[in-house]
């Protein structure tokens, strides 16, 4: 166990580190090369689209399955809130609220 | 869309409790599988990525040696080199940018990208992180104690939240025709990359849009 104990140690800390890396270098990268305009738009585009992309994931898939018809509906009924310019913890609450209503009445 | 300072304080604090129960799940997940308390509040300390540490322990659980499943995690990781290019915006190059690149998560990005001017991106980015930074680990740690007396958490429907106040956030930003064009193929490519790539690479496939942009002005 203690051996185990020490590669699960390592494993963890190859992900921390792994990970600090990839945030710090994206960050350093930028601050090295001066953008022009134009870029920046890009920067700022690259992690709308890469949020954008999750969104929808995270809204049609629980790990790497469906994750039903409750959470589809909250999602949407949130996103008609956001765009009546409903306040942000309205869309909270109502994503939270209609998926929970949905799934109490038997809709997966 | 300007937002209201309170509101935008009132939002963050509100996905900072979901991030926070969803932090819940993933500590009873770990003590369901019998796994030590270190290794869980550890990866939410020192890793600070939901969807990593969820299959870092998922795979170790099952038998996976641990540093495949860490470079699983850091596959899944990647998309933070296109977040690191974007905050470097908002975010000043001196000493605090070190621990301003380890709050570097989706949450903070997005309430950091959403604002209007960049001091207030830069406000919005640092609250946001530091919440989740102090939220997170803080339900790992109280999921893990609670163990199996968590009902599924999933039946209150926390995991709504995130992707509804990533479109909240985003929306505004799909004004401008070109994000939006470039947002919506991104998102078609990725899922029609699903059944061909590994975990964590479809959502990099949204990269290749931005080629699309770029040419057409």
């Amino acid at each position: 166990m203690n051996d185990n104990g020490t590669i699960v140690f390592i494993g963890v800390m190859v992900l921390a580190v792994g990970t600090y890396l990839i945030r710090y270098a994206g960050f350093y990268l930028a601050h090295q090369i001066s953008f022009q305009e134009k870029h920046k738009q890009l920067m700022s585009d690259a992690a709308c689209v890469l949020l954008f992309t999750l969104a929808v994931f995270n809204t049609l898939f629980d790990e790497d399955h469906f994750s039903g018809m409750s959470k589809l509906i909250g999602v949407l009924v949130a996103i008609i809130i956001a765009w009546k310019n409903g306040s942000l913890v309205l869309v909270i609450l109502s994503a939270v609220g209609t998926t929970a209503v949905l799934r109490l009445i038997g809709i997966k | 869309m300007p937002i209201a300072h309170s509101s935008l304080i009132k939002a963050i604090m509100l996905i900072s409790i979901a991030i926070g129960i969803v932090g819940i799940s993933l500590g009873s997940v770990a003590a369901s599988f019998g796994l030590p308390i270190w290794i869980p509040v550890l990866l939410s300390v020192s890793v600070l990525a939901g969807a990593a540490e969820f299959t870092f322990i998922g795979m170790v659980a099952s038998g996976a040696h641990p540093v495949f499943a860490a470079c699983t995690g850091i596959l899944i990781n990647l998309r933070h080199l296109p977040f690191g290019l974007s905050v470097a915006e908002f975010i000043q190059n001196n000493r605090l940018k070190f621990l301003a690149c380890h709050i570097m998560n989706d949450e903070s990005v997005m309430f950091g990208l959403s604002q209007s001017d960049l001091a207030l991106k830069a406000k919005a980015y640092w609250f946001c992180g530091i919440c989740v930074a102090i939220f997170w680990p803080l339900g790992v740690t109280l999921g893990y104690v609670l163990g199996r007396y968590i009902p599924d958490i999933y039946a209150f429907g926390i995991n709504a939240a995130f992707p509804a106040i990533l479109f909240a956030l985003i929306m505004p930003m799909l004004k401008n025709k070109i994000t939006r064009r470039r947002a919506f193929i991104g998102a078609g490519l990725s899922l029609a990359s699903i059944p061909f790539l590994a975990t964590g690479l479809p959502v990099l496939v949204s990269m290749l849009s931005l080629i699309v942009g770029r040419k057409s002005k």
